[in-house]
């Protein structure tokens, strides 16, 4: 009987102990390599009670609940930072965690907090750009990004990055340079030679602009914001019939495209053909509230096709609008 | 078949060429050559002072009767705290044309020691001599022309002294009563003593700027009645100028742009929404900028309107107008479509890509190739020295531009063909065009901020017989500002007005010039006289280089 309960006790008390003590971190490690979240887990905690501060291990946790129990891997990771020799690391993927989930303020605070330590660190810099970037705080993120860029001259995306900054700060033109770098790391990229061909549309370079944006189009040939541009370039290089086949082409797929409407509208009345550009403008102003811009058209092509009395009542509401 | 194919190819290529361009045109910079030495003062503060930055104007006018255009140009001044005219400040100049040369003539009594703006040549008191009126950030001043050669500063009428802060301004007929009265634009309301000052950042840097419009008051335009006995009354309100919100004037035109008989007014507003103002030719004006189309651009949006310039650019017989911008922003071509109706057509024109770069200020819409339809000159140049400091690629200094009308349908640049003066990053301020050496083609000058004039001189290879077109009043004003013009050459209407200021604080010469080619004949001139009576004169012998009409003189219709 004695021997009996010897048993049991050793089964049961003596045994787990001994296991117990067996877990070591580097066992740990080992199992998390090996790919099983349950069991990893299961070890980890079982560590965690006869070691709960370990901060290796707590960031460990973290960062494997990061999926599965994003409250918990955030508490986990929270933990992590109050240790010198884990905060970094815990402060990186809880800036990660914050940008995954759009929680933008939060990220900026940790990557701030990281920034202190490595000033030039280019994930960082970009993070915080983007971090900004997303709260709407450009001219906050912009000297992040020049120094990102400075730090990691052969990231395209780093300059994208500025381009899209300067494009939302309204420096359109000031984008053109950064946008030239990307498009020599990344050449492929249909959004940076679509970004590219605007800005160079926009700063007059018309020739640029075609070739960068033949470039986005030959992967996405029926995008409608690509096709805009295309007509636009087409339009102010004066090739006005081009111009018109390409807007008529968007509005057979799209015919509600407000842009494109407003955009073949003028283009008809260019080519001295107000009745249809008429037309084209009473039937977005019954479908959508007139703007200035359709109201100024409206009165124009009115009275350019002879038709005073309508021409008089549109430009009436133009005052009240 | 092939063949039939093949003359229509060659017809139309040819076709196509000859919408394009077929002259090159050309100015070779001739200041130091005509001893044009006037430089340009506004020496900056380190916290650059707004008015600093806005440059001065140009103005042409012959004053001594010569037949020869010479040049008033404004000039800047230091700050020291005040907009009063401070002595030992250098002046204002005006320069002779002594047909190979310019000779400073400022002991004719010129002297402005303030910051010299705008300029309105025009002969307020029908003596037959151009007198000249100038804004300035201070005291503006009028000059009366003694007809000896000689200027004295009218001091009697303390109105026309208005302090603000002036801008471009005018002469213009408004009833037409036959006297010339007075429109000023007043840009900003600046106190001296609290003069708002402005920076601009970029991360941890930062750099002083000259504030934007919106941070400072606008101020309302002014517009002084001639009465005809020597004095002005302040008549903004009994003519309906003062409606509306004070705005940001900068530019102006006085021109008929509804064809009604009646000079207009077209004030071009920084950042804010630009007024056309139509003579109701009752004495009064209603503000049309909105109901017109070019209050705004065609998005809708305000744009920051520097300079103005007013031709027919595409032949249709309505006075079209063309606006400077700031940088990012389009020039702004709006087509006259008739009875107040404008179109912003610079897309289709070819005028937006090229002018987004650059911030604009003086303009000139005149025949420099010689084929009848009015090229385009626009002077070019940041407000913003420092940006680069701040790591801002947004140059200080930007090239001048040069665009050929290829025959109304569309603008091409040619500057860099233009000559070497085009090629060279400048600060650019106000223009002006004359033909001053005579040749029939129209040169230009240009102030560029804290440099030196640029006498432009057409040297464009064109060959033809100038015609020159001078009108003289006798009911309405002897200079009658507004009249509209179309000459007949060979079943061919062109259109001018007699301008009075235009571009950006600068004045035109008055004049209209033009070239008639060996095989061309000049048929026909047509004057509407402001008020819209309407004169011929016909040609059938071979028409004279210098054409005076006198009203009452022609045939009525």
């Amino acid at each position: 009987m004695i021997g009996l309960l010897a048993v049991i006790a050793f089964v049961f008390v003596v045994l787990p102990a001994i296991h117990q003590k067996e877990i070591k971190p580097e066992d740990i490690e080992q199992i998390v390599q090996q790919g099983d979240l349950k069991q990893s887990l299961f070890k980890i905690d079982q560590y965690l009670k006869s070691h709960p501060n370990d901060p290796k291990i707590i960031l460990l946790k973290g960062k494997l609940l990061l999926e599965s129990d994003p409250r918990l891997a955030k508490e986990m990771l929270e933990r992590a930072t109050e240790f010198a020799i884990t905060q970094e690391s815990a402060q990186r993927v809880l800036a990660a965690l914050a940008m995954s989930n759009a929680d933008y303020s939060d990220a900026e605070a940790y990557l701030l907090d990281l920034l202190e330590h490595a000033p030039d660190d280019e994930a960082l810099l970009f993070s915080m750009a983007e971090s900004l970037f997303h709260q709407k705080k450009f001219s906050s993120a912009l000297p992040f990004i020049r120094v990102a860029t400075q730090n990691q001259p052969k990231r395209a995306e780093s300059y994208l990055l500025e381009a899209e900054i300067l494009d939302e700060l309204g420096r359109v033109i000031e984008s053109v340079e950064p946008l030239k770098q990307a498009a020599r790391i990344s050449p492929e990229n249909p959004v940076v030679q679509a970004n590219l061909a605007y800005a160079l549309f926009f700063s007059g370079d018309l020739v640029g602009a075609r070739m960068h944006l033949s470039i986005a189009l030959k992967q996405s040939p029926h995008n409608i914001d690509l096709l805009v541009i295309k007509a636009k370039i087409q339009k102010e290089a004066g090739d006005i019939p081009f111009a018109v086949e390409t807007l008529s082409d968007i509005l057979k797929v799209s015919p509600q495209h407000e842009e494109s409407r407003l955009l073949l509208a003028e283009l008809l009345m260019f080519q001295n053909e107000p009745q249809a550009a008429l037309k084209l403008l009473e039937e977005i102003s019954t479908t959508n509230n007139p703007n200035h811009r359709t109201l100024i058209l409206l009165s124009r092509a009115a009275w350019m096709a002879g038709e005073t009395e309508k021409a008089k009542k549109y430009q009436a509401q133009i005052q009240l609008n | 078949m092939f063949r039939t194919i093949l003359s229509l190819l060659i017809l139309l290529h040819l076709s196509a060429w000859a919408v394009a361009q077929d002259v090159d045109v050309f100015f070779r910079k001739v200041s130091q050559e005509f001893h044009l030495d006037f430089e340009h003062h506004s020496p900056f503060t380190p916290e650059r002072h707004l008015h600093l930055t806005m440059g001065s104007g140009v103005g042409w006018l012959d004053y001594d009767l010569d037949g020869r255009s010479d040049l008033y140009l404004a000039q800047g001044c230091a700050w020291r705290g005040s907009r009063s005219p401070v002595k030992n400040s250098p002046s204002d100049h005006l320069y002779r044309n002594l047909g190979t040369r310019f000779q400073n003539a400022n002991q004719a009594g010129i002297q402005n020691l303030a910051y010299g703006m705008g300029i309105a040549i025009g002969d307020f008191n029908n003596d037959g001599f151009p007198d000249v009126y100038v804004t300035n950030f201070g005291p503006n001043i009028l000059f009366c022309n003694n007809g000896d050669g000689s200027f004295s500063e009218i001091t009697t009428q303390e109105l026309l002294n208005d302090s603000g802060y002036g801008a471009s301004t005018t002469w213009i007929d408004v009833e037409p009563d036959g006297d010339l009265d007075l429109f000023v634009t007043n840009y900003l309301d600046i106190e001296d003593a609290n003069y708002i000052l402005c920076q601009a950042s970029e991360g941890k840097k930062s750099v002083s700027i000259a504030c934007p419009p919106w941070r400072c008051p606008g101020s309302k335009d002014l517009y002084f009645e001639n009465l005809g006995n020597g004095e002005f009354s302040n008549s903004a309100a009994k003519v309906g100028l003062d409606q509306g919100e004070a705005l940001a004037g900068l530019g102006v035109v006085a021109a008929d742009l509804n064809d009604d008989g009646f000079t207009d007014l077209f004030v071009a507003s920084d950042s804010n929404v630009n007024q056309l103002w139509k003579n109701t030719g009752k004495g009064s004006f209603s503000e049309m900028g909105l109901l017109s189309g070019t209050a705004l651009n065609r998005e809708g949006e305000r744009e920051a309107g520097m300079g103005v310039a007013i031709a027919d650019f595409d032949h249709t017989g309505s006075l079209d107008l063309f606006l400077t911008h700031y940088f990012q922003e389009t020039n702004t071509l709006y087509k006259n479509l008739g009875g107040l109706f404008f179109l912003d057509v610079t897309d289709e024109l070819g005028m937006a890509g090229p002018s987004r770069p650059r911030l604009s200020f003086g303009t000139i819409l005149s025949d420099f190739s010689g084929d009848g339809y009015p090229d385009c000159f626009i002077a070019n140049g940041h407000i913003h020295d420092l940006l680069p400091k701040i790591n801002r690629d947004v140059p200080f200094e930007q090239a001048p531009q040069l665009f050929v009308n290829n025959q109304g349908k569309r603008f091409s640049s040619v500057s860099q063909s233009a000559g070497d003066y085009f090629q060279v990053p400048s600060v650019g301020r106000g223009a002006a065009a004359a033909d001053f050496n005579a040749d029939g083609r129209m040169d230009i000058a240009v102030q560029h901020l804290n440099g030196p004039v640029a006498l432009l001189l057409n040297e464009t290879e064109i060959d033809g017989i100038p015609i020159s077109i001078q009108l003289i009043g006798i009911r309405q004003a002897r200079d009658p500002i507004g009249a509209k013009v179309r000459m007949r050459i060979d079943q061919r209407d062109l259109i001018f007005t007699y301008e009075g200021s235009s571009s950006y604080l600068s004045s035109n010469e008055r004049k209209i010039t033009t070239l008639l080619k060996h095989n061309e004949k000049l048929e026909r001139i047509d004057v509407v006289w402001t008020g819209g009576k309407v004169e011929y004169w016909e040609f059938p012998e071979k028409a004279p280089r210098l054409i005076q009409l006198v009203e009452g003189t022609g045939q009525s219709q």
